[in-house]
């Protein structure tokens, strides 16, 4: 076999999504260990793990982005296989009807446009502020409507996931302060504000909440998936 | 026995190689549709289940798994952000300030609005019976 440039990148590639993976399972690991303490949340520690394997190695980060490139690609598929929890989750939404449809849609509208607002008290450029836009919608819809409308990807990756991990964190608070003990309403607000990552701590609350989340994380993700690019092509900048 | 394994395995990745193409084609049709490539998957797929009336087994199993382990496939990107945040300096306090309340208003408006808006439940039961069990 002959080893030129090409080949590297590929053996280079290969071993930083072994890595990749490595760390997201013994992340697994930990969580479960941790008895899901968000603290612990696989992303957090995965993305830790792989950082310290880069700081050991001498690799820049920017590297090992291109190396784990494969791992990004991966994503549009993925979000494509959203359309069968979006298939199944139907029925709750018309069990609701317009009303939880207004919860999802203006809880949608309001997160962005909050960030927007409090981003305006300091200089931030326009890439920044575009990419908070999509902080409410589960992160593969992110990455593309970001993209769209000339955000930065990654940036609009992390913000998405750090709103998640806030928002699951806060939820307990906001519950309490807001009264609201309404399973339905606990999971439209935990699947419109966290996404991904409301859902999955709404399925440990209980079946039905876990059902509602997903059901606003779809509605929340397709809807301003939809918005957004079409608000920017009309008015466009 | 190995028949049905066999035919499994190929229900699987024919159910792969479906995500795939329905993503390549939303990615073809996004060049004529101001649209997310994947989103337009998405709503291909969409039409095909509502076509189809039912969830193939397969598919239902691929994507339940792949969904469950979607954190896989936000480290690079994490990682990707480091990189971008750091440039941010001063402004990163800011910056986190505005993650931070912009979640806490939304969720807290939304949560509100959730409670005004909903109509009593019929099926009343316990919805806080299990919050103490996470923390």
């Amino acid at each position: 076999m002959i080893i030129d440039g090409h080949t590297w990148e590929y053996i280079n590639s290969g071993l930083w999504i072994f890595f990749t993976l490595v760390a997201y399972i013994s992340a697994l690991f930990i969580f479960r260990f941790s008895r899901y303490n968000l603290v612990f949340h696989p992303v957090v520690t995965g993305s830790i793990m792989v950082f310290g394997v880069c700081l050991i190695s001498q690799t820049s980060l920017s590297d090992y982005v291109v190396y784990s490139s494969p791992l990004i690609w991966l994503l549009g598929p993925i979000t494509v296989a959203l359309a069968v929890p979006v298939y199944q989750q139907l029925r709750y939404l018309v069990d609701t009807g317009w009303r939880g449809f207004l919860v999802v849609v203006c809880g949608g509208m309001l997160a962005p446009v909050c960030a927007i607002l409090i981003m305006s008290f300091g200089d931030f450029t326009d890439e920044v502020k575009l990419s908070s836009l999509t902080k409410s919608i589960t992160t593969p819809l992110a990455i593309d409507t970001a993209n769209l409308i000339g955000g930065v990807t990654e940036l609009a990756a992390a913000i998405v996931i750090m709103t998640g991990l806030l928002g699951v964190l806060l939820s307990k608070l906001v519950f309490k302060i807001t009264k609201n003990q309404d399973e339905r309403g606990q999971g439209l607000t935990l699947g419109t504000i966290a996404h991904a990552i409301g859902t999955s701590h709404a399925l440990r609350l209980s079946q039905k909440t876990g059902a509602y989340s997903s059901m606003a994380l779809c509605v929340n993700g397709v809807v301003t998936a939809i918005v957004l690019p079409l608000f920017f092509y009309l008015f466009g900048t | 026995m190995i028949k049905s394994r066999t035919a499994a395995v190929f229900k699987l990745t024919l159910s792969c190689a479906a995500l795939i193409l329905i993503w390549l084609l939303g990615a073809r049709l996004s060049v004529y549709i101001a649209l997310p490539p994947a989103l337009l998957g998405l709503f291909i797929l969409f039409v095909v289940l509502a076509f189809l009336g039912r969830v193939p087994k397969a598919l239902f199993e691929l994507s339940h798994y792949l969904l469950g382990h979607f954190s896989l496939f936000f480290i690079p990107p994490i990682i990707a952000a480091w990189v971008y945040i750091k440039t941010l300096q001063q402004n990163l306090w800011l910056f986190l300030l505005a993650i931070l309340f912009s979640t806490f208003l939304s969720m807290l408006i939304t949560s509100w609005l959730a409670r005004c808006l909903l109509p009593a439940d019929g099926t009343k039961n316990d919805a806080n019976k299990e919050t103490n069990n996470d923390n």
